[in-house]
């Protein structure tokens, strides 16, 4: 916007108006750029990565679980919980990527990588109990004592 | 689903020692990563049948049916008289089963079941535990007490039954110990045949047309 001064003269009131301009110019970009900074900062650009930590526990017992395997759906890209349920996913993940939490007995667990995915995750797994059968195939006891050969008599 | 004489023999032109001689590369190979002994077992075959295999094979060559874990559940099971006391005991118990074959590689048919269930999920297949009957030369068959697990899986897009448990060796009745004896009679065997000694009970796992009842399945005259 053009201001209007009381014209001091020609040169001078266009000058200024010029030179406000100018600045305004000036100032706009100088807020883009710090604007641009800002959502920079905030991480939420499409194409960022994150480097997911965590601890895995147990359900009933609320304890930590060790030796959970913790994999990149449909990859080989994996690791496991430590000593103290812990763990850092070996690669940067990005939105919408998978983590399977998985251990003989326990039922498997998935995690997707959200936006706003906080530092640190907590994941529980429950156990998955079996409705235990169990024949075992053992062939009828025989009536007449067959010796066999390797007898250890 | 209904899949009449779904067998191996679908499959004959499918040559199982390849699967068979991968199985045999992992003796002993830890199940702390299931998805990890899946892709070996089952990487080098596009083939369903061959990938099943693979994994059925190592299950049975690996793991070994115990029998005190047995007769510890069987006496603990027949003591139970309420249904909530004998889901008590199922998750009790089923932390012992998880226990002895993550670290011993033993356990009895329903680890053998889970396992393979496992195992073939792991290696994109579709699979599920079956409850029910077996009959052995010694059981005596309650029908209160349904006592064996084994599988179901789907392969090429039709179903089919097998038990690693069975497969896999005997118990020896004098020692009481296990025998390793792999015998491929039980895998993808033909319903009709294998309904003789296994009874679902879910009737949709018979996998075939059947007159069969548990009664008539459970009784001596049969």
């Amino acid at each position: 916007m053009l201001m209007k001064t009381n014209s001091i003269s020609n040169g001078s009131v266009s000058g200024q108006a010029f030179i406000f301009s100018g600045l305004r110019y000036a100032v706009t970009i100088a807020l883009m750029l710090l604007g641009m900074v800002a959502i920079a900062q905030t991480n939420s650009q499409p194409s960022e990565v994150y480097e997911v930590k965590g601890v895995v526990l147990s359900v009933e017992e609320n304890t930590a679980l060790t030796g959970v395997n913790i994999y990149l759906k449909d990859t080989n890209v994996g690791t496991f919980s430590d000593l103290n349920g812990k763990f850092t996913f070996p690669r940067k993940l990005k939105v919408g990527e998978t983590l399977v939490f998985s251990f003989v007995g326990l039922k498997k667990q998935e995690y997707t990588v959200a936006t706003y995915t906080p530092e640190f995750i907590e994941i529980r797994m429950e156990e998955d109990p079996l409705n235990v059968l169990g024949e075992v195939w053992m062939d009828a006891p025989t009536k007449s004592k067959q010796k066999r050969s390797s007898s250890t008599h | 689903m209904l899949s009449v004489r779904a067998q191996v023999s679908d499959f004959k032109e499918v040559n199982f020692g390849g699967a068979d001689s991968v199985a045999r590369l992992y003796p002993n190979y830890p199940l702390t990563n299931l998805p990890d002994l899946a892709d070996k077992l089952t990487r080098p075959f596009t083939n369903e049948a061959e990938k099943f295999r693979a994994v059925f094979t190592w299950v049975c060559l690996n793991i070994r049916n115990d029998y005190e874990l047995y007769l510890k559940n069987k006496q603990h099971r027949e003591q139970c008289k309420t249904e909530t006391e004998l889901k008590a005991w199922y998750k009790k118990f089923s932390k012992t089963l998880y226990y002895e074959l993550l670290n011993n590689h033993k356990t009895i048919c329903t680890g053998y079941a889970y396992l393979i269930r496992e195992l073939a999920l792991a290696s994109g297949l579709e699979c599920v535990i079956v409850d029910g009957f077996g009959r052995t030369p010694g059981a005596k068959l309650n029908k209160n007490f349904p006592n064996h697990n084994w599988n179901a899986v789907k392969l090429s897009g039709k179903w089919y039954l097998c038990d690693a448990t069975w497969a896999s060796g005997k118990i020896d009745n004098e020692s009481k110990q296990f025998v390793s004896r792999f015998s491929d009679q039980y895998f993808l065997s033909d319903p009709q045949i294998f309904e003789r000694n296994h009874f679902p009970l879910d009737k949709k796992w018979h996998l075939t047309l059947t007159n069969l009842t548990v009664d008539k399945f459970l009784s001596p005259k049969r």
